[in-house]
């Protein structure tokens, strides 16, 4: 469900098909993940999930697995 | 959100030929809440789009500075969309300003640009005002001030120098954190008085060459406050001192100079009357009910008529489209004693009950401007799809949100920003233009019919009972209008009524795709074994208009039809405010007879429902009407404060 929800929001900023996005996916792999989209990311995915990342957050978030986890570990205890 | 179903849509329209509605589409991706991955994806998508067969205006927009500035282009291409404009971005090297400007074979000339904006920040331009100020004499900061003023002239002079291109210049923001602190506003070299200094030098040295602006940064990011305005993640990460926030409204300043630039500024504000510029509708309330005055409610619709009047004051024209009595309106505009605004200040009207969109084409021809220079403003949410689905030129704005907030909300709108450069250079050039869109335009509104059916309306007829006897009673008594023969009965009289054998009180509530409008219709008829008569007929005047008073009656027609009476009679008691009835019984096919009453026969066909309204009845009904639906609850008349109504109850049968 929280993947999903990642990957909708960077299927909207990357112009790119939900499905096209693996578990790999990264900079190297698509092609409008520069990095200023990669800060438009973090932000969109702050309104997405009200969550709040440190600048630590935003610079390890280099994969899609590592953004799923930064989100995983922003969000509150008790939120799925 | 996700917009891959609307960029699926988008595509389909497209694909399918209609680059217009594929546009308008697309743009919506821009509402109601402006974001950055909106921005983004839509300035993506647009190279799908052959943007100058839209109509859409290029302009060639150059951003330097002393930060990243990369970020700001697709807003700045997504709000000039909105703005019908068609903005191609340039984008100088990282802090390179100076060399981008000195450069005459460079890139930044090559591009030609329209405008050039110069966003340097004093960070860069003179640090030692920003970082090192504790350690400063005098005399040093009057030298860094001289510094920085050279340097940004030098800039300015050689642009000038090379090209034609209008020159934005932000000024500077002084320090939040000042390095005196609570010191430092009551020092006469403090940050404050420097900045100050530099701001002044600057706005003296771009009076001084032709056609430099200066943008206020400081003021807009007092508008936001610093703490939204700066974002320390991304300044460390990208060397971006903008928040989400502060780019998409730097963006927005920076498109209010294209669209002034250009002639794209909006110039008039079409206003609706009711709960707009007074609390309340004034053909229900009257003159002495509407709420405008010294106390609130009414003084907040006072200080939003004074917003009204400084956009009037600084040039904006100012025009009235409004659904009510012509007469009993401008006598309200001319002496109701609260109001600030005054038929002369509006440069034309359209107060009546015909559509709102035809009205601003009207209004349109009459003030010879073209309906792109509109801003359509109105409570009503029908009134505001109507008018953006038939007219997607106009600006249209819903006012909604508590009354005390909209002054302030109508000032940020932003969009009547002018200039005072050439502007009637623009409008000559232009009258031919208006005359060939106008005669487009007029083939090109969509007729009411598709319109109401867009609406997807419901009216619901059930019968008077306990718990609608106080809104019965107040409809009958406030409706002055659509009202057949304006009887006015109190709640003991209806209850009265309800319980005499042969009467029956119909309660008609509306519901449409805005939303529910609760009860708005109310008729009674007395009945003997052969004729109906009709005592009392009546619609509020807010949703009249729609064909709902034809699906009322035709509801009542039929059912005496059904059983076995042979005729209906109604009355028209003319009165000084309903004149808005008038012609209902004999559009309806009635005719006089020589008591002067109206008659219908019973014996024919059954009364047609407009197609477009849906009518639900707790008797069933052969109509021509889609199958008959259970009996839908009638909310509470008296709705809780959070709106939605105290709890719905089935409506005992009569």
């Amino acid at each position: 469900m929280l993947e999903e929800r990642v990957r909708a929001v960077m299927s909207d900023l990357f112009g790119v098909a939900p499905e096209e996005i693996g578990a790999e996916a990264s900079p190297r792999t698509i092609e409008n993940w520069d990095s200023l989209q990669h800060l438009n990311l973090a932000l969109a995915l702050e309104q997405e999930f009200d969550v709040q990342f440190t600048t630590d957050d935003i610079a390890g978030m280099t994969d899609f697995a590592r953004v799923v986890a930064t989100v995983q570990k922003r969000l509150p205890v008790a939120a799925a | 959100m996700s917009f891959s179903s609307l960029r699926a849509e988008v595509q389909d329209l497209l694909a399918r030929g209609d680059a217009e509605a594929a546009w308008q589409r697309l743009l919506t991706a821009l509402e109601p809440e402006l974001t950055t991955q909106a921005c983004v994806m839509v300035a993506a998508q647009a190279d799908k789009f052959d943007l100058a067969a839209l109509g859409l205006a290029s302009t060639r927009a150059a951003l330097l500075g002393s930060f990243t500035l990369e970020p700001l282009v697709p807003l700045v291409k997504a709000l000039g969309y909105r703005s019908r404009l068609a903005p191609e971005c340039y984008v100088g090297g990282f802090n390179a300003w100076q060399s981008e400007a000195l450069n005459g074979d460079g890139a930044l000339y090559r591009f030609q640009p329209d405008v050039i904006f110069l966003a340097v920040r004093a960070d860069e331009l003179a640090p030692p005002l920003v970082h090192d100020f504790a350690a400063l004499e005098p005399d040093a900061i009057q030298a860094e001030l001289d510094r920085a003023q050279a340097e940004l002239e030098g800039a300015i002079a050689a642009i000038r120098s090379r090209s034609p291109a209008r020159i934005v210049v932000h000024n500077f923001a002084a320090p939040v954190h000042p390095t005196l602190g609570i010191l430092d506003a009551n020092h006469a070299h403090g940050q404050q008085a420097v900045f100050s200094s530099l701001n002044e030098r600057l706005r003296t040295l771009a009076a001084n060459y032709r056609d430099v602006w200066l943008l206020d940064a400081a003021r807009l990011q007092a508008e936001i406050g610093h703490a939204q305005w700066f974002d320390a993640r991304l300044w460390g990460l990208a060397r971006l001192p903008l928040s989400a926030r502060a780019q998409l409204r730097l963006a927005d300043e920076c498109v209010r100079f294209l669209r002034a630039f250009h002639g794209a500024s909006r110039k008039v504000l079409a206003l609706d009357l009711d709960n707009v510029l007074w609390g309340g509708i004034l053909g229900e309330d009257g003159a002495d009910g509407i709420q405008l005055g010294t106390e609130y409610p009414g003084s907040a619709y006072v200080e939003f008529q004074r917003a009204v009047l400084d956009l009037h004051q600084r040039g904006v024209l100012l025009a009235i489209v409004s659904k009510n009595d012509e007469a009993e309106t401008l006598r309200v505009l001319e002496s109701h004693p609260a109001m600030l605004l005054r038929p002369r200040h509006f440069a034309a009207w359209r107060i009546n009950w015909e559509d709102k969109a035809q009205n601003l084409v009207s209004l349109a021809e009459e003030l010879n401007l073209k309906l792109d220079s509109f801003v359509f403003a109105d409570d009503s949410p029908v009134e505001v799809e109507r008018v953006r689905s038939a007219l997607p030129a106009v600006m249209t704005v819903q006012v909604t949100g508590e009354p005390a907030a909209r002054a302030g909300w109508l000032r940020g709108l932003g969009v009547f920003d002018t200039l005072t450069f050439s502007a009637e250079d623009r409008a000559r050039g232009a009258l031919y233009a208006q005359e060939a869109e106008r005669k487009r335009l007029q083939s090109r509104v969509s007729t009411l019919e598709e319109f109401y059916r867009s609406l997807d309306m419901e009216l619901s007829v059930s019968m008077l009972d306990a718990t609608t006897l106080e809104r019965a009673a107040q409809l009958t008594q406030r409706t002055n209008q659509f009202n057949l023969t304006t009887r006015r009965y109190t709640l003991a009289d209806l209850a009265q009524l309800r319980d005499t054998p042969g009467v029956r009180v119909y309660l008609a509530q509306l519901r449409d795709r805005f939303g529910d409008s609760g009860i708005i219709g109310l008729a009674i008829t007395r009945s003997d074994s052969l004729t109906v008569m009709l005592d009392t007929f009546l619609l509020s005047c807010r949703v009249v208009g729609r064909g709902v008073e034809g699906a009322f009656l035709a509801y009542i027609v039929n059912q005496a039809q059904q059983e076995g009476q042979l005729e209906i009679v109604g009355e028209y008691i003319p009165t000084r405010k309903n004149q808005l009835a008038a012609d209902f019984l004999s559009d309806q096919g009635f005719t006089r007879a020589g008591d002067g009453a109206w008659h219908l026969s019973l014996t024919g066909h059954a009364v047609a429902y407009p197609e477009w309204i849906r009518v639900h009845a707790p008797f069933s009904d052969p109509s021509p009407n889609p199958s008959p639906q259970p009996l839908t609850p009638i909310p509470h008349p008296n709705p809780s404060p959070d709106g939605r109504g105290a709890g719905v109850r089935e409506s005992a049968q009569a």
